[in-house]
C-alpha cells in the first residue's frame, strides 16, 4: 500500500508550529545584534571604527578609508529603524502634520526662493515635482541634513520614482554624531564644508574631528587621520549622549531676528531653566521626533499629549470637571492666568502670547538656519539676504485658533496651465533671465540699481519681464504659459494678479517661549486691545524679488480674519473699561444695601388687604389706604 | 457641571408654569386693587430699562449657550447691554425699595430675588474683572454668573407679570364681584 505523501495532522501541526516559531523568533534574531546596556547611566563609547566596507580603520594605514557611522553603529543599533526620522526628510513613515519649516530653494541669479518639503505641507513644492533630485537636494542642503542616505531613498521610491533613481552611495549617510555628541569637539562647519565639497564619505569623520583634509579632495586633498584620536588598541572614545545638547539643536533650528542684538536677548523659557529642547522634542528608537503641537499624531502611536504646551502645564478635565490627564511634567507650573477671561484659551494658542519675537509695528524679519544658511562662517552675510521671512504673523491653525506664524513669500519662474502653477527649476530660466535682465549675480539687487526711482525701477522690470516670458515661452510645454511669481503676484507677460501659488507660505511658531512677565497681556488688556496694539494692527507687507511702487501691505487683524468693524468697536470698548468697572463696583453696593434694607424693611411690613382699598364707598370712591403697619 | 441647556429649559418652563397658575388663580378672585401703589412714569422707565437690558443680556446669553460659544457680536452686545445695566439696576433697586412696601407679596419677593440674583451676577463679573482668580476660578466663576444670570432674567420676568397683573389704586376698575349699592 503506498505511502500518503499529504501531511497527516499531526504532520500540519509539526508545520505550523515551526512557521510560527520561525515568524516569533525572526524578530528576536534581527535585534540580535543590537545592544542595550538597560541602565540609565550612559554607556561609555569607546569602540572601533569601521570602514564601508567593514574594515576595521586602521588611522596609520596609508590610504585609509573614510570611517562609516552606519557601519561602525549598526553593530549596536537598529539604523533601518533610525533611518525612518524625522530628521531624515525623505522618510516615509513620517506623517505630515501641520505645516513646518521648509527647506528654501534659494537662487539668487534668478531670484528664486522656492519652499520645498517632502512632507506634502499646502504651499510647498515636492523636490522631485520641480526637478530638484535627491542628489541634488542633499548637495544643497546636507549642510543642515544629519546625513540622508537611504532614507531619503525610501522617500524617493514612495514618491513614485524608481529605487535606482537615487545612488545612495553618493549621498552623506546619516551621521549619529551629528546629534549625539556631548562635547564640543564636533564641528558643524566642518560638516558643511565638507559636505560642500563633495567629499560625502569623509564627513563625518572630518566634523568629528578624527581626520582633518588638506585641501580639495581632488587635488589630492584626501583628509587623514589624527591618530591621537586613538588608542593604543586602535578604538575611539565618543562622548555619545542620548538627549541631545541644546547646542547642537541650535546648529539647525536657530532663528535670529534681523536687526536685534542677540545679547540682549534671553532665549528660550524653558531652555532658561535648565531644560533640554529634546526634553520636550522626544522620539524613540524611530526617530520620530515629537513635535509637540496640539492635535499630534505621533506615527509611533505614542501618547504626546502631555508634551504640549497645555499637556505640560495644564490638567486635562472631563466634561464633569474630573482630572482625566495631570500636567506638570518636570514641574511645569500651572499658569494662572489670573483675570485673564478664559475665551483666550479657547481662541488662542499658548503660543500667540507666549513665543515668537515680541509683537512690534511692522512685523519682524528673521533669519533662519535652514533658509539662510545660519551656521555657516560668512563675510557676504547681511541683513536683506532672501528670503525675506517676517514673524509674527498672527494666522488661524486648521482649528481656528490663532497662532503665531512665520511667513515667506515664494518667487519663482514657471509655467501655467488650466490655472495650475508648475515651478520651473531656475537652471531653466537663467538663460533667459541673464539675457533680458543682464543679471549676474543678484537678481533682487540688481533689478532695483542705485539712481533710479521705484517707478523707475518697476517699469524696467516689467519690460524685460516681457522679454524673459517670451524667451522662456519658446521652451514651454505644450498648452503651457510662462509665468514669474513674485511678492504675492503672478506675472504673466499681460497682467499682473494674485493667485493661489503666489500665496505666502506661513508655518507656526513656538520658540522662542517667553515667561509670563513677558508675556502679551502682562502689562493690561490694551496690551493687546487697543488701535496701537501691534499683535493686531502691525503691518506685513508683501516681499519679493520684482520692484513694485506700491508694496501691498496688510493688516494683523486681516490676515487673522478678524473683523474689522468688531475689532474696531470692542477697542473702542475698552476706553471705558475702567468706568464700567467702577459703576459695576458702585451698583454692586448699592443693591446690597438695598437688599439689606429691603429685608430688614420688607419682612416687617405687609400691605394687607385691609391697607388697600378693598372696597369702595357707597359713593363709588377707592378708601385711601392707611399708613403702613407693622405685620402681625 | 452643569448642563446649561437642560437647566435653561427647566427653570424657564417651571417658572412660566408657576407664573400660569398664579395667574389663572388670581383671575378667579373677586377684583379689586391689588396694590395701593400708583402708577409713575419713572418707576415704568426704570422697569422697562431694566427690563431690557435683561432681555438683551438674556438672549445673548442663550444664543452662546445654545448656538455656539459667546463670542464676537454677541459677546460684544453681551457687555454692551451690561453698561446701561449697571447704572439702571442701581436706580430701580433704589426707586424700587421705596415703594415695594406699596407693592403686591409677588412683586416684592420678586423685586428682592432681582436684588438678590444681581448681587451673584454682578458680583461674578466684578470680580472676574480683577486680576485675582485664575482660570479655573474664573470659570467657576462664569458658571455662577450663568446660574444668576438665569435667576436673575426669570425674576425679572416674575416681576413684570406681578407688576402688570397688579391693579393700583388709583385705576381701579368697574368690579364685577362686587356688588353696587
Amino acid at each position: 500500500m503506498p505511502r500518503s505523501t499529504a501531511p497527516t495532522s499531526h504532520g500540519k501541526s509539526v508545520i505550523l508550529a515551526l512557521v510560527l516559531f520561525t515568524v516569533g523568533i525572526a524578530p528576536l534574531c534581527a535585534q540580535e545584534n543590537f545592544k542595550t546596556s538597560g541602565s540609565r547611566r550612559p554607556y561609555t563609547h569607546l569602540i572601533t571604527l569601521y570602514d564601508a566596507d567593514g574594515v576595521a580603520i586602521d588611522p596609520t594605514a596609508a590610504g585609509a578609508k573614510p570611517y562609516s557611522p552606519h557601519e561602525t553603529c549598526k553593530k549596536c543599533h537598529d539604523l533601518s529603524t533610525i533611518a525612518g526620522g524625522t530628521h531624515f526628510v525623505g522618510s516615509s513613515t513620517t506623517p505630515a502634520g501641520r505645516p513646518g519649516e521648509p527647506f528654501i530653494w534659494i537662487d539668487k541669479r534668478t531670484g528664486t526662493q522656492l519652499p520645498l518639503s517632502y512632507r506634502g505641507w499646502p504651499g510647498t513644492h515636492h523636490p522631485e515635482r520641480v526637478g530638484f533630485d535627491a542628489q541634488q537636494f542633499t548637495a544643497h542642503f546636507a549642510r543642515h541634513l544629519p546625513g540622508t542616505g537611504f532614507a531619503l531613498a525610501d522617500g524617493v521610491a514612495q514618491s513614485g520614482a524608481a529605487d535606482d533613481a537615487v545612488d545612495t552611495t553618493a549621498l552623506p549617510a546619516i551621521d549619529c554624531l551629528f546629534c549625539h555628541t556631548a562635547g564640543r569637539e564636533y564641528r558643524h562647519s566642518k560638516w558643511i564644508d565638507t559636505v560642500k565639497s563633495g567629499a560625502y564619505d569623509w564627513a563625518a569623520a572630518v566634523a568629528s574631528g578624527l581626520a582633518k583634509a588638506r585641501g580639495a579632495p581632488s587635488e589630492d586633498g584626501t583628509p587623514k587621520y589624527d591618530s591621537r584620536r586613538f588608542d593604543s588598541g586602535g578604538q575611539v572614545f565618543f562622548d555619545v549622549v542620548k538627549r541631545t545638547p541644546n547646542d547642537t539643536c541650535y546648529a539647525c533650528h536657530t532663528a535670529q531676528p534681523v536687526g536685534r542684538k542677540s545679547w540682549l536677548h534671553d532665549g528660550d523659557v524653558h531652555l532658561r531653566a535648565g531644560m533640554l529642547c529634546v526634553d520636550c522634542h522626544r522620539n524613540g528608537l524611530d526617530h520620530q521626533t515629537v513635535r509637540g503641537f496640539e492635535g499630534e499624531q505621533h506615527s509611533g502611536g505614542a501618547a504626546v499629549e502631555t508634551l504640549t504646551c497645555r499637556g505640560c502645564h495644564l490638567d486635562e478635565l472631563d466634561h464633569d470637571g474630573n482630572v482625566v490627564r495631570s500636567g506638570g511634567r518636570l514641574g511645569a507650573p500651572r499658569p494662572l492666568h489670573r483675570g485673564l477671561p478664559p475665551l483666550h484659551l479657547e481662541k488662542m494658542t499658548c503660543t500667540s502670547c507666549h513665543s515668537g519675537v515680541k509683537p512690534t509695528p511692522t512685523a519682524t524679519d528673521v533669519q533662519t538656519s535652514l533658509a539662510h544658511g545660519l551656521g555657516i562662517a560668512s563675510q557676504d552675510r547681511t541683513d536683506r539676504d532672501s528670503p525675506r521671512i517676517v514673524e509674527p504673523v498672527l494666522l488661524r491653525n486648521a482649528d481656528g485658533r490663532l497662532a503665531p506664524h512665520r511667513m515667506m513669500w515664494p518667487s519663482f519662474w514657471g509655467w501655467l496651465d488650466e490655472d495650475v502653477v508648475t515651478p520651473m527649476p531656475p537652471k531653466s530660466a537663467t538663460r533667459a533671465v541673464r539675457r533680458a535682465f543682464r543679471v549676474r549675480q543678484d537678481f533682487p539687487a540688481e533689478v532695483r540699481p542705485d539712481g533710479a526711482t521705484p517707478a523707475e525701477h518697476e517699469a524696467a522690470f516689467l519690460e524685460k519681464l516681457n522679454k524673459t516670458l517670451t524667451a522662456l515661452q519658446a521652451n514651454a510645454p505644450e498648452g503651457a504659459q510662462a509665468i514669474f511669481v513674485s511678492g504675492g503676484q503672478l506675472y504673466d507677460g499681460q497682467t499682473q494678479r494674485s493667485h493661489p501659488a503666489a500665496e505666502p507660505y506661513a508655518w507656526p511658531i513656538a520658540h522662542d517661549v517667553r515667561p509670563a512677565r513677558d508675556s502679551l497681556g502682562s502689562g493690561g488688556c490694551v496690551e493687546c486691545h487697543s488701535k496701537e496694539a501691534p499683535l493686531l494692527h502691525a503691518t506685513i507687507s508683501t516681499s519679493g524679488p520684482a520692484p513694485v511702487t506700491e508694496v501691498e501691505t496688510h493688516a494683523a487683524h486681516e490676515l487673522a480674519q478678524l473683523d474689522a468693524t468688531l475689532l474696531s468697536v470692542w477697542e473702542e470698548s475698552f476706553t471705558a473699561r475702567d468706568t464700567f468697572k467702577l459703576l459695576a463696583t458702585i451698583a454692586l453696593g448699592v443693591v446690597a444695601a438695598v437688599l439689606l434694607v429691603a429685608l430688614l424693611t420688607l419682612g416687617r411690613s405687609r400691605v394687607s388687604a385691609r391697607n388697600l382699598p378693598s372696597e369702595p364707598t357707597p359713593n363709588g370712591e377707592p378708601t385711601p389706604p392707611t399708613t403702613d403697619t407693622p405685620a402681625t | 457641571m452643569i448642563d446649561y441647556p437642560q437647566a435653561i429649559l427647566v427653570t424657564t418652563t417651571t417658572t412660566l408654569l408657576v407664573l400660569g397658575a398664579y395667574f389663572l388663580a388670581t383671575r378667579r378672585r373677586p377684583h379689586r386693587p391689588t396694590s395701593n401703589l400708583r402708577r409713575s412714569w419713572l418707576s415704568m422707565l426704570l422697569t422697562a430699562g431694566v427690563a431690557v437690558c435683561v432681555a438683551v443680556l438674556t438672549a445673548t446669553a442663550f444664543r452662546g449657550t445654545f448656538v455656539g460659544e459667546l463670542s464676537g457680536w454677541t459677546l460684544f452686545v453681551h457687555l454692551a447691554a451690561a453698561g446701561p445695566f449697571v447704572v439702571l439696576i442701581s436706580l430701580f433697586s433704589i426707586w424700587g425699595v421705596i415703594r415695594a412696601r406699596q407693592r403686591g407679596t409677588l412683586a416684592r419677593v420678586s423685586f428682592v430675588a432681582i436684588l438678590f440674583t444681581t448681587l451673584g451676577t454682578l458680583g461674578t463679573i466684578v470680580v472676574s474683572m480683577q486680576p485675582v482668580f485664575g482660570t479655573e476660578e474664573m470659570h467657576q466663576l462664569l458658571d455662577v454668573h450663568r446660574v444668576f444670570g438665569l435667576a436673575l432674567a426669570l425674576c425679572t420676568l416674575v416681576y413684570l407679570c406681578a407688576v402688570a397683573i397688579e391693579r393700583p389704586s388709583g385705576q381701579v376698575a368697574p368690579s364685577k364681584g362686587i356688588e353696587q349699592p
